[in-house]
């Protein structure tokens, strides 16, 4: 490519070679710029136009003789959830909208887990994650933790699918540094504008997207991470005890949502590569996900459902790490009062601070 | 709940409030009298006025009249009058002295503190010309009626008269007041921030943007970057003007004090 063929990265105009100073010069806005960074320039260009998205097809593994047959089904007539347990398992009410009215049938057409992680944690551990989750909690109305009462309680099995990748990345940013000076008469400002250009790979592993619709995203991004190193491969013993979620939000469905989160965990760590800017805003990312494999898994998460003046709140706690998250009723009467309370304290103390002063 | 409102409150106002009240003091004449113009039960009277004032707006007020200034300006006498009288209320010596020189038929009002800012240059040019034609008549007592009359209007009329903020011309009140409205926010960001870190401990189910804790570790490769210079840009404003210096509208005296005030001839 002959090097007058060169566009100007500021304004667009094309670049003329000076002789003199061995530069392109762009002669609309007389920017100068080196031939090798004109040259690398060109190439980062090229690289941000490549992206492509690649998982594999999920592996299926068959059920083992007799799996299925020691599985059962529970689907409620009601909101239509469906939850599976062993034999021995006895469902007397939907864990999602508490509904009596529940079939039983035989589990079929849905895939064997590659992996479950078992509950480490037991119910106690919940209901006590849940007293103590009330600590420290300023607003929370003083009715709240002697009347309310947990309502259910269910170590809950939830279908995720574990996204593995490598990314590759190309990302574009402008970015400025300031100086500012002054002399007796003007305050200047002076605004250097860069392109920064960043190249590189980065993978992941174990991406978790969970499969049931029933549960809250927010609830389940909430209480990760897991510790993957417990996993082990899957077996209808583990469901003693417990019921598994039936995942009706299949591999295909989950992967925009990882892609989603892989690509912003992408451009965060290449942001980080930038530094002593003041300013730094992303152009252009090419973000290419290559050698990607899907598995789907089972991880333990106790749900708990608590009423208080009728309305139901619920709360989820990992049930191998304890992780406990949920949603807590607002007394906004203490709001307020700390809020009007914190200002005129401060204030007092400012203004006789001030007093003190002048 | 609400008693600890209340006491918040209290403590609000009292703080905002207290520090300014006046400091009275019993021991001094409010009028010295050296040029024998009053009646000793019209210094009376007077004295008893000015100790009203005093009670309601916190700050000192003395009438002097005297037969020269002895070679002085009538200003620097009157300024160093208010220094070796140790005039003045409270850590800024809150006061207004008037003073009359019946060898120049002169009068002049020094202010100090916060009465700097109450009785500015209008306000003390309004005064004097209530004042002139009693003091050119020779009826001093109503001149000096009216001149606390006039002295009580003003301070009734500035409503931070007690919270010590002050309105014109004292460099001083106006950073006062920029640092109280400035604590005032800072105190009310503060306290946003807090509940709202309250609040936001109240729901902890949150979805996930990333999937930082997922990345493989040290997978991370950077294999080629570029910082490029694209061009600059520089732009000048000019500095804003300083303001004029004071106008004279407050001076210091020969004790390093700084005084406000005014005067006149009758």
């Amino acid at each position: 490519m002959s090097v007058l063929e060169y566009k100007c990265p500021h304004c667009g105009g094309a670049l003329v070679f000076d002789s003199g100073t061995q530069k392109m010069l762009c002669p609309f806005c007389d920017s100068s710029f080196d031939v090798e960074a004109l040259r690398q320039h060109d190439e980062n260009l090229k690289s941000l136009e490549q992206e492509n998205i690649n998982w594999d097809d999920l592996e299926e593994s068959d059920w083992k003789r007799g799996e299925l047959e020691d599985m059962i089904l529970f689907s409620c007539s009601s909101c239509g959830g469906e939850i599976m347990g062993d034999k021995s398992t006895v469902a007397k009410s939907c864990p999602y909208c508490g509904n009596t009215a529940i079939m039983t049938k035989q589990v079929s057409g849905v895939l064997r887990p590659d992996c479950i992680i078992p509950f480490k944690l037991d119910k106690n551990a919940a209901k006590k994650a849940l007293t103590g989750f009330y600590n420290g909690k300023p607003l929370l109305p003083g009715a709240f933790r002697s009347q309310n009462s947990i309502d259910s309680i269910t170590g809950i099995y939830v279908p995720f699918w574990l996204f593995d990748c490598d990314a590759h990345a190309a990302i574009q940013y402008k970015a400025t540094r300031v100086h500012m000076w002054s002399d007796s008469k003007y305050n200047y400002v002076k605004t250097d504008h860069y392109e920064l250009f960043r190249e590189g790979d980065i993978s992941f592993e174990r991406v978790p997207v969970d499969g049931s619709a029933k549960m809250d995203d927010s609830y389940m991004d909430a209480i990760e991470p897991f510790d993957y190193s417990a996993a082990v491969d899957f077996q209808t013993a583990f469901l003693s005890g417990f019921v598994a979620d039936k995942y009706d939000v299949d591999c295909e469905q989950s992967k925009p949502r990882a892609n989603d989160r892989i690509k912003a965990s992408t451009e965060d760590a290449f942001s980080e590569t930038v530094a002593g800017y003041s300013t730094c805003i992303p152009q252009k990312a090419s973000i290419s996900i290559e050698d990607g494999k899907i598995r789907y898994a089972l991880l333990p998460v106790w749900m708990l459902n608590t009423k208080y003046n009728g309305k139901t709140y619920t709360f989820a706690m990992n049930g191998q790490t304890g992780r406990f998250i949920g949603a807590l009723p607002i007394h906004w009467g203490k709001f307020w009062l700390y809020l009007t309370g914190i200002s005129a304290l401060l204030s007092t103390l400012g203004i006789l601070v001030i007093n003190l002063m002048f | 709940m609400k008693k600890t409102l209340f006491f918040f409150i209290l403590v609000f106002l009292a703080g905002s409030t207290s520090f300014y009240q006046a400091m009275g003091s019993d021991a001094y004449e409010y009028v010295a009298d050296k040029a024998d113009l009053l009646l000793d039960y019209e210094i009376s009277e007077l004295n008893e006025q000015i100790s009203a004032i005093i009670q309601a707006h916190g700050f000192d007020v003395a009438i002097v009249a005297i037969e020269t200034t002895d070679g002085k300006s009538i200003t620097a006498y009157t300024d160093d009058y208010f220094d070796q009288y140790g005039l003045g209320l409270g850590p800024d010596r809150d006061g207004l002295i008037f003073l009359i020189s019946m060898a120049q038929r002169q009068w002049h009002i020094t202010t100090h503190g916060k009465c700097t800012a109450i009785f500015g240059g209008s306000a003390i040019d309004a005064i004097g010309s209530s004042l002139t034609p009693y003091l050119s008549s020779g009826d001093y007592y109503s001149a000096f009626e009216t001149l606390l009359e006039r002295i009580d209007s003003y301070a009734f009329s500035q409503p931070s008269s007690f919270s010590g903020g002050y309105i014109e011309y004292d460099e001083s009140s106006e950073e006062r007041y920029v640092g109280i409205l400035a604590v005032i926010l800072i105190s009310l960001g503060i306290a946003l921030f807090t509940v709202f870190s309250m609040k936001r401990q109240m729901n902890t189910a949150r979805r996930q943007r990333a999937a930082g804790n997922f990345v493989r570790e040290g997978s991370f490769n950077l294999t080629r970057q570029s910082d490029m210079f694209v061009h600059t840009h520089t732009t000048r404003t000019r500095k804003a003007e300083a303001p004029p210096s004071g106008g004279g509208a407050t001076h210091t005296s020969s004790g390093g004090s700084r005084f406000g005030g005014g005067g006149g001839k009758f």
